[in-house]
């Protein structure tokens, strides 16, 4: 508090003459007592919370465990990998992955051939020879095969990618070159749970990163997301996984997102929240008009203390001061 | 008890003594945090009568749950990931640590209504109503890296899902990509604390220098 740029109160005026509307700006003790017990009711409740409400805690997916379950997805990732369609392919550059099939299929294979049998050597060999634009027609050619065994979704079911029928993928037979080899291969590894260590050795510090950028090729991730109603146009953002209570704060980015037409992605969200932001900082406080609402709404008269009939102002103990000492009176 | 014709300094006005004699040995002991060394200093002893309302201690509960998640927040980073997610007490832990999270929105959003509604934006006060936002605003971002850095299926798929969203291509020079666990862990615990922690003094020491503000 500045000291010197107003004269001091004089000792109780403010109980004699209020202010207009009985606002009164005497100062008096601040209740710091109640603190110690606000805080410890507080740290109580955040503990009884903690205890028995817990908080989301979905157990993280795998890759051997997701090609476990569904190794029909694991075979169409590996695939639109090859053929650079997969979700990765567009994050390549952003992420400084490379091509998601040297990433996830050619070099993890590569490694482990000596391990995998001689047809995997083979295979490795055939694919390197060949051209890049005989690579994608194999790759292309072998996708459009693995739709054939894909079962079509439900009915009204939401517009989630369905995995092939592995159980089929012997059946099926075109001019694939090696990739039919290359994909059973690299599903073994996942399986086996080599290609996550393959992953998280190959971006150590970075943990996780190549083994969740995978994940989400395949499409159990999404359908997981979908089937809980987390995706961004369920209102995702503002919800979590089998878990009532989100981040609610959220949603007032998420209107942008989720209630315009066509949605707002990137750069678009970017901007549309930093336009949120500039009218919150600077519109609400400082244009006429906006900036006078609070002053005809009038909700400070519940907010602001006021004496209650009978209640008597307790002394300002720095009244006792010395009137240099003494504080001005805010204004 | 105020005497014109006799003048106190600072240090008997407020002494245990004094506030013992004002309102009693229990209020004196539970406010002594207020008055005594080394945190003493930082707090103001008194108020306009008019702020003397719970509304008005929005602001500091805030801060209280600042607090809250940086004790629990360094407890959970010393012992790790693989203890919050596996571990019983672990996961207790994490669970205030959430609801803490919870509570600071939740206080914060109190606190700015009453800001709002009592016109305290107004004049040179408009420069901590500035502060105040983009402590709302990055408390958001570091809500987003906890979210990430909890290690669970939701930061999986979140880190990748709202990755076209949030993290843009010319964002962080390609450098950063939300997947990467360690990246989030460290920005949620070493990065954003630290300046939001820096913000919020600013903003305290803001409220010290230009008073509480009369309600319009």
């Amino acid at each position: 508090m500045s000291d010197t740029t107003a004269p001091p109160p004089t000792g109780q005026h403010a109980a004699t003459e209020p202010a207009a509307a009985g606002l009164v700006t005497q100062h008096v003790r601040h209740g710091y007592w109640k603190y110690p017990i606000i805080a410890l009711a507080l740290a109580v409740v955040l503990g009884v919370l903690g205890v028995f409400a817990g908080s989301p805690n979905s157990p993280r997916a795998t890759i051997a465990a997701t090609s476990r379950q569904d190794p029909g997805g694991a075979a169409l990732a590996f695939t639109q990998e090859l053929a650079g369609t997969s979700a990765s392919a567009g994050n390549q550059k952003e992420f400084g992955l490379g091509p998601p099939g040297q990433m996830f299929v050619i070099g993890p294979l590569g490694s482990f051939a000596p391990l995998l049998g001689g047809n995997v050597a083979a295979a490795l060999a055939a694919w390197r020879a060949a051209t890049a634009s005989q690579q994608a027609a194999w790759a292309n050619n072998y996708l459009m095969a693995l739709g054939k065994i894909t079962p079509s979704s439900m009915e009204g079911g939401m517009a989630t990618a369905m995995s092939p029928d592995y159980s089929k993928i012997g059946r099926l037979h075109g001019n694939f070159g090696p990739v039919p080899a290359l994909v059973k291969a690299d599903v073994q590894l996942a399986q086996g749970g080599h290609l996550e260590q393959y992953l998280e050795g190959r971006d150590p510090g970075h943990t996780l990163h190549l083994v969740t950028i995978w994940l989400y090729d395949h499409p159990k991730m999404l359908n997981d997301a979908v089937a809980n109603g987390l995706t961004d146009d369920q209102w995702g953002m503002v919800k979590e996984r089998g878990y009532p209570v989100g981040p609610w704060y959220l949603i007032i980015p998420a209107i942008i997102h989720v209630k315009l037409p066509q949605g707002v992605t990137g750069t678009g969200f970017v901007l549309w929240n930093l336009l949120v932001a500039l009218i919150f900082i600077f519109a609400l406080p400082l244009v006429p008009g906006t900036r006078s609402l609070p002053r005809k709404l009038r909700l400070y008269r519940g907010i602001a203390r006021y004496l209650t009939p009978g209640e008597k102002i307790p002394p300002d103990p720095d009244a006792r001061l010395h009137p240099v000492l003494q504080k001005e009176e805010p204004t | 008890m105020a005497n014109p014709d006799t003048t106190d300094t600072t240090s008997q006005v407020h002494s245990y003594r004094a506030r013992v004699a004002e309102h009693g040995r229990f209020r004196a002991v539970m406010e002594s945090f207020a008055y005594l060394p080394p945190f003493g200093g930082l707090f103001k002893k008194t108020s306009p009568f008019y702020a003397e309302s719970y509304w008005y201690c929005m602001g500091g509960i805030t801060f209280l749950m600042f607090v809250y998640l940086t004790i629990s927040g360094i407890l959970l980073a010393w012992l790790g990931p693989f203890w919050w997610l596996t571990s019983p007490v672990g996961k207790a832990l994490k669970g205030s640590h959430y609801w803490a999270a919870q509570a600071f929105f939740f206080f914060l959003v109190l606190h700015l209504i009453r800001v709002w509604a009592t016109g305290a934006f107004r004049g040179r006060r408009w420069l901590n109503w500035l502060l105040g936002s983009a402590v709302l605003l990055l408390a958001l971002g570091e809500n987003l890296f906890g979210l990430l850095a909890r290690g669970d299926w939701e930061s999986q798929f979140v880190a990748m899902h709202s990755d076209d969203m949030l993290f843009t291509e010319p964002f962080f020079f390609h450098l950063f990509s939300p997947a990467n666990f360690s990246a989030d862990l460290a920005i949620h615990v070493a990065v954003i604390p630290v300046i939001l922690f820096g913000l919020i003094m600013a903003h305290l020491t803001l409220v010290r220098l230009q008073g509480i503000a009369r309600p319009l």
